[in-house]
């Protein structure tokens, strides 16, 4: 009998054992989207490109067993300025911010009526610019492009309302170590924050190219590639926790793109700094993949994470330490509009 | 009534009401749960306010702008998870199909007044792009040129992106997008490597590019942002710079 007892025993800590290393399931994977224009473009085509993609999500949550809950991130070009009104790139084709506003209306009506009888999944809508090419601009110019982008989302909260059971729009930024100075992108994250209240949170959906893999202290490792070399960057992981985390409205959802875990150490990394250096629970939200973008231009051979191998090493990651483990919310990879 | 009959009625009148009851202590039990669930994920956005109230110092205004943004956030949490009423439901179901109605009369609107027809680009949009967008990791950008080659035609549009070679900064080449840059990408190398190039001008769809010097740092592993920078094998190249290039659009060819 107490044989017995000890092998129940056993077999019960061992199951506890692994269940509690066993990786948080997957949700489903959104599809989040570079807003690129095709030729010949006009608004409304944009307009009635994104309620269709709305309501295919809308689509795919209606008919997934269960409550979903998802976040696409719109990803609009860099910051612009057109005719004294503020914009993003679109990849070629200006948006203004009132565009942008009337391009998330149409994918979150879609997203309502594509849902259907389901009126309790949830959609996170991202309106997301990226730090590129900003070196150009004045901090003040930043800082109140940042400052726009706030309240064009929060605009755009007013525009939604009517689907507000279901739909909620935020900022983000694609913040890269190759693309600008950082002082640069914590100029327009400060004009972001300046005008913030929440629940309008900034989601950074950038990268931490060339961070430290391991051996993070209190005293912020570098960050360095080949491109902020050539271009005189120098990034260190307390930015990057900065814009990422320490800033008011900042949550991450990190770029987890290599296949050779990489991009997953480094955030590791990060928060793992957030913690040594300011006693922080940095929070991240989601890992962010980018297969399908990579099978539309031809594949980009080891940054061409499968969602599931991004959401793996990243979890892995954070929960191989105490002090940064978590779960995550989401999942998403982004895709390119085309033709 | 006999009271067989009686006895019949009662029972199943009674299993009746057990039933009912069963199914409404099941619909109850099952609100609570989706109930709870709904509240788990709202507390997502919750994480912040909460740990940032913990550690403001109490009554400053960060702590108080903290402590108001978890009220609220609690208040529409509890809001946004409430058990609907069949009244609310069917307002949704409503709203929905009212939306989707909308969208289609708009649709036939746009496509009556012709905003549904191929444009042509906005000027603004046309031209030399000192600020265009990053197009990929490890590629040397300088600018870009968006435009027609053929300019009877809109399908011609194209996006030009000027610099240099993946990992061989002194050899310039331009790249070209016909679908944007989420397409397929054409390489076209400077004839001589003398530095990254930039866009200088346009004309009668040839492109003007002018070669720049400079000392680059040229990567033997290529550009990995997973790599520890400490790993990557590089020496210094200098491009003499300098040299003017023309590139026609409609051949893909320099001259």
């Amino acid at each position: 009998m107490k044989r017995l007892s000890i092998v129940w025993i056993s077999l019960l800590f061992i199951i506890g054992a692994f269940n509690a290393h066993a990786v948080q399931p997957k949700p489903p994977t959104s599809t989040s989207w570079y807003v690129a224009p095709i030729w010949a473009d006009t608004d409304n085509v944009l307009y009635g490109w994104m309620y269709s993609k709305g309501y295919a999500a809308g689509q795919v949550d209606l008919n997934t067993p269960g409550t979903q809950d998802s976040v696409v991130i719109l990803a609009l070009g860099n910051p612009r300025i057109s005719g004294g009104v503020y914009g993003a790139s679109g990849y070629g084709r200006f948006l203004s911010v009132n565009t942008m506003r009337l391009v998330a209306y149409a994918f979150a009506a879609g997203y309502w009526d594509g849902s259907g009888s389901d009126g309790a999944s949830q959609m996170r809508i991202v309106l997301g610019t990226n730090n590129s090419v900003i070196d150009g601009y004045t901090d003040t110019f930043l800082y109140n492009h940042g400052a726009a982008w706030v309240q064009m989302v929060k605009d755009t909260a007013v525009t939604i309302q009517p689907f507000a059971s279901q739909v909620m729009v935020f900022g983000g930024n694609d913040i890269e170590m190759g693309y600008s100075f950082p002082g640069k992108a914590i100029s327009w994250v400060n004009g972001y924050a300046s005008g913030y209240v929440a629940p309008y949170y900034l989601f950074n959906f950038g990268s931490a190219d060339g961070c430290p893999l391991s051996g993070t202290t209190a005293v912020p490792g570098a960050c360095v590639t080949v491109e902020t070399q050539q271009k005189g960057y120098v990034w260190s992981q307390n930015d990057i926790e900065y814009i990422s985390w320490r800033a008011r409205p900042s949550y991450p959802l990190p770029q987890i793109y290599g296949t050779g875990g990489g991009n997953a150490k480094q955030w590791q990394q990060i928060a793992l700094y957030s913690y040594l250096k300011y006693n922080q629970d940095m929070f991240i939200t989601a890992p962010l993949s980018q297969s399908q973008a990579c099978t539309q231009n031809g594949g980009c051979a080891g940054t061409n994470n499968t969602p599931i191998q991004a959401w793996n090493q990243l979890w892995n990651e954070l929960n191989s330490n105490v002090s940064t483990f978590q779960d995550f919310w989401w999942s998403t990879d982004i895709k390119w509009r085309q033709p | 009534m006999t009271k067989k009959v009686k006895i019949i009625t009662l029972t199943l009148g009674s299993l009746a009401i057990l039933g009912m009851g069963g199914a409404y202590a099941e619909n109850l039990y099952q609100q609570q749960a989706e109930y709870k669930e709904c509240l788990a994920r709202e507390e997502i956005f919750l994480i912040k306010p909460r740990q940032s109230v913990s550690q403001e110092t109490p009554g400053s205004p960060e702590a108080l702008k903290w402590a108001k943004a978890l009220q609220e956030g609690e208040a529409r949490a509890k809001e946004q998870c409430r058990p609907k009423t069949s009244a609310e439901i069917k307002k949704m179901l409503a709203s929905k199909k009212a939306v989707r109605e909308a969208h289609l009369l708009e649709v036939e609107e746009w496509k009556k007044q012709g905003l549904l027809e191929p444009q042509r680009a906005n000027p603004r949009d046309l031209g030399i792009d000192e600020h265009a967008d990053n197009y990929r990791k490890g590629v040397y950008q300088t600018n870009a040129w968006r435009g027609y080659s053929d300019e009877q035609r809109l399908d011609s549009l194209m996006f030009v992106i000027a610099g240099s070679a993946s990992g061989n900064i002194p050899q310039g080449q331009v790249i070209i997008l016909d679908k944007g840059y989420g397409g397929p990408a054409s390489e076209y190398p400077t004839p001589t490597a003398t530095g990254p190039v930039r866009i200088t001008a346009e004309k009668d769809g040839v492109l003007t590019l002018e070669s720049l010097a400079g000392t680059y740092d040229v990567y033997e592993s290529g550009p990995a942002g997973e790599i520890p920078f400490s790993e990557q094998k590089h020496e210094k190249v200098t491009a003499i710079g300098g040299v003017t290039y023309y590139f026609d659009l409609k051949t893909r060819t320099f001259r």
